[in-house]
């Protein structure tokens, strides 16, 4: 929502849809503005506008004034003042809705406008952000600016229809000047009016958008917030996926495979006398079955184990620790459990790093330590082996750093030829 | 030898019944979650029960518990937890307190039918038997502690004790002569500062304490 309202604000108007903004023959274009919607649109919002200015306006201008000279009591310009700034984020909350129902104009809110509150910290706060008072400023400006632009534009319309209509009610009048004179100037003023309009509805949109729109640091700052939402519930997703088919297979293939190898295995116990092909037949399946049973629960390690789910990191990560083939010693120091998918994170990390030992370090020994502190997790996974260690070699190392990188987390991997190696990685923990 | 069979999976249920049929062994009920495994229990005073750790309702740990609360209120009652993973604290759960005939093992061992016959045989004469990967797992916690003392090869005897084989097993398993085996064990015993101990279940137990109060850190 908030992506393609930052779209808008960027194209400005451009985007308001009109079949009289299409291009064509001028005189088609000047005529046409006189009934298209659009013109009529913005006179809507003009006058709206000068309403909303005046009343909002010239309450906010009361209280302002009350503010300043009320300074001596306290009391009194800290109700006012916060009733000020209250009011200033509704009217806000008002004028964009305006902008949006008349301009198709969409001004990106920035923070929530807060209740009225006369909390020091609230104040202050909403005092300290500069876009406060540009948005305080404009409902003051509109208090003349709302009128003024509305009484144009409704005054031009209002005249040259008037004068349009001269020859009607003064045909028979001595004048100076001739009445269908007149009445030309009027036809003449009223294809020019609807430029009129849109002439102040476009200035009115444009100090919209520099005091109730965002700074662009603010713009950024949504956009970083959205991404990030976007993200997360993107790695959300993938891991309750993960989750499911982690449970799905524990359900039915695990338990029917563990049952066939089990009548596999009873069979071979039993038909002992079975003629020479068949009996290597049984003994050949019934192996095959357990090493179907194997790969599968390697594979179901590989989504997310189920001891991870049910017993937390430290119970995981010795069980990784007992698989390895390098000796691991294991240092687990967490008070609690941590997110779900940061355990996760941390998990793969562990257990791919020290596959990477196993596999390329040539180490004696390997050793991991998991702290929590600080609202951080500390990983730290260091080995004895030959170093060298190359994170563009394409190893699973890449793929490491990209998983941390996805919960916000820092990688480094020093890795010296000669050794040693070490993986650390800071994951963020939420403290609870 | 009377058994009840607790595990939630029909088709598992159905293969571990007929396995035990095989091996002679009378089954006397077979359920599908705890709480029938405690009625039965109650009702059919079984030599054993056969106990898979994740079960209905909510298929966490609800075997482990009942199989817990079994051991409390049956002392004679062997136990054998099944699981799809293991983990160690639940083997020092299962182990701590009275440690007669205690069994714990992957879901997977069950495909080798004479070597998890001879395990449940092994948990109802009142040994101990633990799995390969429990023993691994507790052996890497020990962070530092005399366990690294030990040659790579005292360390394959002492997961053979204590995975529950007695010294012809494991001599058997590494190709050594009984004299051989029970020269490493008196090393072991001794680099640990253990006391020495003739009874085979006593000396595995032992070796179970001592891992589970060395524990982490």
């Amino acid at each position: 929502m908030r992506r393609e309202g930052s779209a808008n604000r960027l194209s400005g108007m451009d985007t308001a849809t009109d079949s009289a903004a299409r291009p064509g023959p001028w005189p088609l274009i000047v005529v046409g503005a006189l009934w298209s919607r659009r013109t009529w649109r913005e006179l809507t919002h003009l006058v709206s506008g000068a309403v909303v200015g005046v009343t909002g306006g010239s309450v906010l201008l009361f209280l302002v004034v009350a503010t300043i000279l009320g300074a001596p009591t306290v009391l009194v310009s800290l109700v006012t003042g916060a009733l000020a700034l209250s009011l200033s984020g509704a009217l806000t909350a008002l004028q964009r809705s305006r902008h949006r129902a008349f301009l198709d104009l969409d001004l990106p809110a920035g923070r929530p406008y807060a209740a009225f509150s006369i909390r020091p910290r609230v104040l202050l706060e909403l005092i300290g952000t500069g876009k406060n008072w540009a948005r305080l400023g404009y409902h003051l400006i509109s208090l003349s600016w709302g009128l003024m632009a509305a009484a144009i534009a409704v005054g031009t319309w209002a005249f040259a229809v008037t004068l349009t209509l001269v020859p009607l009610f003064l045909a028979n009048t001595e004048l100076v000047v001739n009445p269908f004179a007149l009445s030309a100037w009027g036809v003449a003023l009223m294809l020019f009016a609807p430029w009129t309009t849109r002439g102040l509805a476009a200035l009115d949109a444009q100090m919209a958008k520099q005091m109730l729109g965002v700074t662009r640091s603010e713009e950024l700052e949504m956009r970083i917030t959205d991404l990030a939402a976007s993200r997360d519930s993107t790695v959300d997703a993938a891991d309750a996926e993960r989750r499911r088919i982690e449970r799905d297979l524990h359900d039915g293939a695990q338990q029917r495979i563990t049952a066939l190898a089990v009548n596999l295995g009873i069979a071979r116990a039993t038909l002992a006398d079975l003629p020479e092909p068949g009996a290597r037949a049984l003994a050949d399946a019934h192996e095959e079955a357990k090493q179907a049973l194997n790969d599968l629960r390697d594979l179901v390690r590989g989504l997310h184990p189920a001891v991870l789910e049910d017993r937390g990191l430290d119970a995981a990560l010795s069980a990784v620790a007992a698989r390895s083939p390098v000796p691991v010693r294991v240092r687990v120091d967490m008070d609690r459990r941590v997110d779900r998918d940061i355990e996760a994170v941390a998990y793969f990390l562990v257990s791919e790093a020290l596959t990477n030992v196993a596999r390329h370090s040539g180490a004696e020994h390997a050793s991991v330590e998991v702290v929590l502190r600080d609202g951080g997790l500390h990983l730290t996974v260091t080995d004895d082996g030959a170093g060298g260690a190359d994170p563009g070699a394409g190893t699973g190392l890449r793929g490491l750093a990209d998983r941390v990188r996805s919960v916000d987390g820092t990688f480094r991997l020093t890795s010296p030829a000669g050794g040693p190696t070490t993986i650390e990685a800071e994951l963020p923990c939420a403290s609870s | 030898m009377r058994v009840v069979i607790a595990e939630d999976s029909v088709l598992l249920r159905e293969g571990l019944a007929r396995l035990m049929e095989v091996g002679g062994i009378e089954v006397v009920d077979t359920v599908g979650d705890a709480e029938q495994l405690l009625r039965s229990v109650e009702r059919d005073c079984p030599d054993l029960v056969v106990v898979d750790v994740r079960m209905p309702p909510d298929h966490s740990d609800e075997g482990l518990r009942a199989a817990l609360m079994l051991r409390r209120t049956h002392p004679d009652l062997a136990v054998l937890m099944l699981s799809q993973y293991v983990e160690e604290r639940y083997a020092v759960e299962l182990l701590t307190g009275q440690n007669r005939g205690v069994g714990y093992l992957l879901k997977d061992r069950v495909a080798d039918v004479a070597e998890f016959l001879d395990a449940l045989r092994r948990v109802v004469d009142g040994g101990t038997t633990l799995d390969p990967e429990v023993v691994a797992q507790l052996l890497v916690r020990r962070d530092g502690s005399e366990i690294e003392r030990l040659t790579p090869r005292e360390r394959e005897v002492l997961s053979l004790m204590a995975e529950g084989h007695s010294n012809g097993g494991i001599g058997q398993a590494l190709f050594l002569s009984d004299g051989a085996v029970s020269k490493h064990i008196h090393s072991i015993f001794t680099k640990l500062g253990l006391p020495p101990n003739e009874s085979h279940n006593r000396r595995v137990l032992a070796i179970l304490k001592y891992l589970r109060e060395n524990g982490k850190d």
